[in-house]
């Protein structure tokens, strides 16, 4: 019994042709890719080519980037929970909480801009906090606790704002945020950047990071090597809280209004970016820089075919596919590096 | 009672073997019919291949002959027409399934009487396995109760009733360890239902680690060690130390040679009455320096102490101390901080994160030890992983390379590496041999004899009794949660730890 695990453990891919990356790197073998900045290279050479004057324009560039800001940090939340082996199914909700509350409470109850972000903030934390709790104390499965919880806060949205948009008394405060430039550059272009900086920082930098892989990869091993592992997990659920968040209330700032059904929207997209974004960098393991490129990979993709004349439901087409086309690669790496 | 006439099962020239390790050679076997028969052998004797080879899981080396009943079992069999045959098997973990009714676990896998529509007819279905626990004498189970609101007592009854309705011509049922949960007044009970089977003519292979249970139930013993057959005996002619013997192969003398005994006398970690899910009310010492060894039959609560000084079972009762200074183990971190380390059981599972490196792994306890000043300091770490690897020769040396492409050899020793590498007092090892060529256990144990030169106390809990015998200063034997017995430096034998092990009740 034990021979066979062995033998099987003992198939290298690629492994018998020598040490790897000395000549030419073994395709299998190597951790690190760069596949995915080429696909968003070429995909921008190419529209750029074929519509010079409508996609190859600096506005159409800003446009861009600053509408998927909002997708690029809900997925830089959800990737969070997937690094510890876990899944919050609840950041398109959490990013419609966010969005309403933030708008709300300035439209209804007259609260300034400051008041109505932090108290938005706090509460998709606070999502975070009992989703990770649910998961890691309560031992409650991810996908049952986070998609319970993405329908509850779904409801809670709706009654909160009656169903209807807010679109009046929006604080100049927070339009602010989502309208104005800062060296020719959208401001939440700018949160995208410390977004990544910060979460690029703390999982490939810090003992933290190291932590929260090292659950992933396997959580009786961590737990053994005295790693708080439902700690770290909650943390996880925390941190993926507060970026959905943040993306909420960006989404209300470009969009000067607070409608009740623009969250689960979002949550396809975001899970689309983390898996495709596996699939390159450190490949095989979900990352910052994977996730941040595969986000404007779909968005160029979509935006250049809809600017060939793509018809309008091309959106849910292209990222369907582009998840679906992710999970199987990134099985297919997985197989392969731990056959 | 039926006169035993033509053999239940007759087994001729047996031989299994796996990638050039022989588990079993040339095997001989008869069971009558209406006798239990018991199958004895220290864990890895090649019982166990034995039963797969006859529930057709494994397929024999050409040349072996299979008979049951009369009627010779074709080469090519499986396990799916084990039934077909008259072969019966209750497994130790029963493999009932919680959720179904008694009557819809014993009908699973045959055809259950439907009626129009594909409807299942569940009053046929009770009735069909109320016969059937009748005839084991055990009208008072419910058909209709979900096997998971039974006793392990009445589970391991309906798996024999299922298992006893599957082969409706059944000519032989194999038992293994059926008792292994029982408390001692069901044992009794389950005897009862298998002396109902032989009486009816099947005839009964009976496995078990319990020698007081063979001698009640048994007529016949067949013993296995290292996959030969030692023999075939009457219970009758045997005496239990003839029994033992015959088991672990060697006369009741002294083996090896005793070494002169270090003194080890300071003690390290002093456990006082501690108390956990297997283990009850246990006391040792360890002391600097010393390698002891921890010894005892599958359950008997091994595995349990060593997660329990580890701080990953809870501690129900009792102290731990330190060097004199009690520690409070509530999560393996306390035990870290406290200066102990384990490497634990199922590599694949507890041991390494298969997805990480090398070098991750092996500095995963002192990740923050790099982090300066707001940065990994990747050089320095590699620095100490090739270095680490040098020194337990872990191979081949790319500190980057994934864990799970290493050789289970040389897996082992980078997690050896990865918790000797540092500050230690207690170094506990459960199974650290387990799934590892004999050149890499070689190197293991004697990276183990060089840590206690260091002064660590090193707690090695081991299957294998020829580790523990040759490597320890001295033994503690577990039964049952309890300590019973300990095999000192002078006398330290196979024979004194089986004979240990087997013992049924603790002398107190």
């Amino acid at each position: 019994m034990s021979l066979t695990k062995e033998q099987s453990v003992e198939v290298t891919p690629g492994g018998e042709s020598g040490p790897r990356g000395v000549v030419a790197k073994v395709p299998w073998g190597s951790l690190t890719d760069y596949s995915l900045p080429a696909m968003l290279a070429v995909l921008v050479a190419a529209f750029c080519i074929l519509e010079p004057q409508t996609f190859a324009t600096v506005q159409n560039l800003k446009t861009i980037l600053s509408s998927n800001s909002v997708v690029a940090i809900l997925a830089l939340g959800a990737l969070f929970p997937l690094i510890v082996g876990e899944f919050d199914l609840s950041v398109g909700a959490n990013l419609g909480l966010s969005l309403i509350l933030s708008t709300g409470l300035a439209s209804r109850s007259g609260l300034g801009a400051p008041e109505a972000i932090a108290v938005a903030l706090i509460a998709s934390s606070l999502v975070g906090v009992i989703n990770g709790v649910l998961v890691a104390k309560g031992g409650i499965d991810a996908f049952v606790s986070t998609l319970g919880m993405s329908s509850l806060i779904t409801g809670g949205v709706v009654w909160y704002s009656n169903g209807e948009t807010f679109a009046t008394g929006i604080p100049h405060g927070l339009i602010v945020l989502g309208r104005n430039e800062f060296l020719g550059v959208p401001l939440p272009v700018w949160f995208l950047a410390v977004t990544v900086a910060v979460t690029y920082y703390l999982l490939a930098a810090t003992p933290l990071g190291k932590y929260l892989y090292a659950v992933g990869g396997s959580r009786d091993a961590a737990r053994l090597s005295g790693l708080n592992v439902p700690l770290l997990t909650i943390l996880a659920f925390v941190v993926s809280g507060f970026l959905a968040g943040v993306a909420g209330i960006l989404q209300a700032a470009q969009l000067g209004s607070g409608s009740p059904s623009v969250g689960p929207s979002y949550l396809l997209p975001a899970f689309a970016a983390v898996f495709l974004g596996a699939t390159s960098f450190r490949r095989g393991a979900f990352n910052v820089p994977g996730t941040v490129t595969a986000t404007f990979v779909i968005a160029v993709g979509i935006n250049g075919l809809e600017s060939i004349g793509a018809p309008f439901y091309i959106a849910p087409v292209f990222t369907g596919a582009a998840l679906l086309t992710a999970a199987l690669a990134a099985r297919a790496f997985k197989a392969r590096r731990t056959a | 009672m039926s006169a035993p006439v033509p053999n239940a099962l007759s087994v001729r020239g047996l031989s299994k073997t796996f990638g050039g390790q022989r588990a079993l050679s040339n095997v001989d076997l008869d069971v009558m019919s209406g006798e239990v028969h018991a199958l004895l052998g220290e864990n890895g004797s090649g019982k166990s291949t034995l039963v797969k080879c006859l529930s057709g899981y494994h397929q024999p080396d050409p040349g072996a002959r299979i008979e049951v009943g009369g009627e010779v079992l074709p080469p090519t069999y499986g396990p799916e027409s084990a039934t077909s045959y008259g072969l019966a098997f209750v497994h130790q973990d029963l493999g009932l399934i919680p959720t179904l009714t008694v009557a819809e676990n014993m009908l699973l896998g045959q055809s259950p009487p439907t009626g129009f529509g594909w409807r299942a007819k569940k009053r046929q279905e009770a009735a069909l396995a109320r016969r059937q626990l009748t005839a084991l004498d055990h009208p008072d189970i419910d058909p209709r109760r979900f096997v998971g609101e039974l006793s392990v007592a009445q589970q391991t009854i309906v798996a024999l009733a299922r298992a006893l309705y599957g082969a409706e011509r059944g000519k032989l049922l194999v038992l293994d360890e059926p008792t292994a949960s029982l408390a001692q007044s069901e044992v009794e009970r389950l005897f009862e239902a298998v002396r109902r089977i032989t009486e009816e003519g099947h005839g009964v292979i009976y496995i078990s680690h319990k020698l007081d249970e063979v001698r009640a139930l048994a007529r016949t013993v067949t013993v296995l060690r290292n996959g030969e057959k030692v023999g075939t005996r009457t219970v009758a002619e045997l005496s239990r130390a003839g029994l033992i013997e015959m088991i672990v192969g060697r006369p009741l003398e002294a083996l090896y040679p005793s070494g002169s005994p270090a003194p080890h006398t300071e003690p390290v970690l002093t456990a006082r009455g501690i108390s956990g899910r297997r283990v009850k009310n246990l006391s040792m010492t360890l002391h600097k320096g010393e390698i002891v060894g921890v010894a005892g039959l599958l359950g008997c609560g091994k595995s349990e102490l060593g997660r329990l000084l580890f701080g990953d079972q809870r501690l129900t009762g009792g102290e731990v101390r330190i060097e004199e200074r009690e520690v409070r183990l509530r999560a393996p971190a306390d035990a870290i901080g406290a200066g102990i380390s384990m490497v634990p059981a199922d590599r694949h599972r507890n041991g390494v994160i298969l997805d990480h490196s090398v070098g991750e792994n092996m500095t995963l306890l002192e990740t923050r030890r790099y982090w300066r000043r707001g940065l990994m300091r990747r050089r320095e770490r590699a620095r100490t992983v090739r270095a680490l690897m040098e020194e337990y020769d872990v191979r081949p040396r790319q500190p980057s390379r994934l864990i799970g492409l290493l050789s289970g050899g040389n897996q082992q020793k980078a997690v050896l590496a990865k918790w000797m590498h540092r500050d230690l007092k207690v170094l506990i090892l459960d199974e650290p041999t387990q799934g590892v060529d004999i050149g890499a256990k070689a190197q293991i144990l004697a990276q183990l004899e060089r840590v206690a030169t260091r002064g660590v106390a090193v707690l090695f809990i081991s299957e294998e009794v020829d580790d523990l015998v040759h490597l320890c200063d001295r033994i503690v034997v577990l039964a049952d949660g309890e300590v019973a017995g300990e095999v000192s430096a002078e006398n330290k034998t196979r024979n004194r730890i089986s004979e240990l092990a087997y013992q049924e009740e603790v002398v107190s």
